[in-house]
């Protein structure tokens, strides 16, 4: 792959990147740093991936491993784990609603739900980047529908605004 | 509720995210150079994998070692005149001492910033440096002046030390380069050729290319240099020669 392919292909997945790495990490200066390490390990190592049509589900891998590494190393790196759970959901519109939501799953399911329902991947290309088996996507997937529900109903519950269902919202 | 819907409740990638993913691509390293770049590139590739050697045998670098380095610059020359020192210091964070011309003729063309980026075995960056990459001309041959902040692993293994030169240390290797495209798949010759160190591998030029790279390494006050000379008329006692004019300014 060239430098010029590589360049094209990344900028047309960018967003993608973005929330992917979003999914793992709080700070947004975490994400820059995740997602340019990943480039660089990425460009480095693009003569490994045999087959172009792959690409964006191998640099989400990459992405997501720099994402872990990066938890790793720097403790201080806060995850939304269990201190973003306090957070309260912004009584504002429904996007945002789902978007905290989604922020207070725990992060094994967080980043499940964002590549399958966010970014459209199947659970078999969610197996092959998670390097998990199809039938813990599947479960993670159902938990984390469980759990959004759950979530969300709470705060429709202490508030007036939402106006979609549950069901229109994880169908 | 669809995919895009989905997507909707996302926040945007703001726009530090996207000048961050644009100066990464634009700091990868270029593939189609020509003339005087494509000449620096290939300067460049050697040191960093004359770097690379002396990682893996010099071992441990905190918790990890350096397998692999990548390097990248501009695709234009940073300075096209001698850097002043302040100019280099406020661009640099550091002042290297950089000629503007050696005794033996070689004179300064041009001066790039880089990043070096170490990396251990799986490709986890375990150290960066801004490094600068001046070229010097005597007619139509060409060396390169490397300077980088020191790097943290041992530099003992770091080639033979063929003079100590007021209390430093010159380093000098030679080694016999193959340089190939990036997608180029070693044969088992090449294989062969590699283990038996006949030749270091490169990747990332136009055309298989096989050269005789010289390096001379020191380390001043802090910073590491390289003179490197590609298929030089050069000899070892001419780069030591430079080294100490280097030294003494």
């Amino acid at each position: 792959m060239d430098q010029e392919t590589f360049t094209a292909l990344v900028r047309q997945g960018e967003s993608t990147l973005y929330r992917v790495a979003k999914a793992i990490l709080h700070h947004e200066h975490d994400v820059e740093d995740a997602v340019q390490e990943g480039l660089l390990k990425a460009y480095q190592n693009r003569n490994k991936l045999k087959n172009e049509a792959f690409f964006q589900t191998w640099l989400t891998r990459i992405i997501i491993n720099e994402c872990y590494s990066l938890l790793r190393k720097n403790k201080p790196v806060r995850p939304f784990a269990e201190e973003d759970l306090e957070i309260p959901a912004p009584a504002v519109a429904n996007d945002a609603d789902l978007y905290q939501a989604i922020r207070m799953l725990p992060p094994k399911i967080r980043i499940t739900i964002v590549l399958y329902y966010v970014e459209g991947y199947s659970t078999v290309e969610i197996k092959t980047v998670l390097k998990i088996p199809q039938g813990t996507v599947k479960s993670r997937l159902a938990k984390g529908r469980t759990l959004l529900k759950s979530i969300l109903t709470d705060e429709r519950e202490g508030d007036c605004h939402g106006s979609k269902t549950m069901e229109e919202s994880l169908s | 509720m669809d995919q895009k819907q989905w997507k909707k409740a996302f926040p945007e990638p703001p726009q530090s995210f996207h000048r961050k993913v644009e100066a990464t691509l634009a700091s990868l390293p270029q593939e189609k150079e020509k003339n005087i770049m494509r000449i620096k590139k290939r300067f460049a590739i050697p040191v960093i994998a004359l770097v690379a050697i002396v990682a893996l045998g010099t071992g441990l670098l905190g918790t990890g070692k350096i397998s692999s380095m990548i390097g990248s610059s501009c695709a234009s020359p940073t300075y096209t005149q001698l850097p002043t020192a302040a100019e280099l210091s406020e661009d640099l964070d550091f002042s290297p001492t950089i000629p503007p011309a050696f005794e033996n003729g070689y004179t300064f063309e041009n001066g790039t910033i880089g990043k070096e980026s170490g990396l251990d075995e799986n490709g986890n960056v375990l150290e960066k440096h801004k490094s600068l990459d001046c070229l010097y001309k005597n007619g139509s041959d060409a060396i390169s002046l490397n300077v980088a902040e020191k790097w943290s692993f041992p530099h003992e293994e770091d080639g033979t030390v063929v003079e100590t030169y007021n209390g430093i240390e010159l380093k000098y290797t030679v080694n016999t380069y193959k340089f190939v495209p990036g997608d180029y798949e070693m044969t088992a010759q090449d294989k062969a050729d590699e283990a038996s160190g006949k030749y270091v591998f490169s990747f990332g030029t136009d055309q298989i290319e096989i050269e005789e790279v010289q390096g001379l390494t020191w380390i001043q006050d802090d910073l590491s240099y390289l003179l490197m000379a590609s298929d030089s008329s050069l000899t070892e006692t001419d780069l030591v020669t430079m080294a100490k004019e280097v030294i003494d300014r």
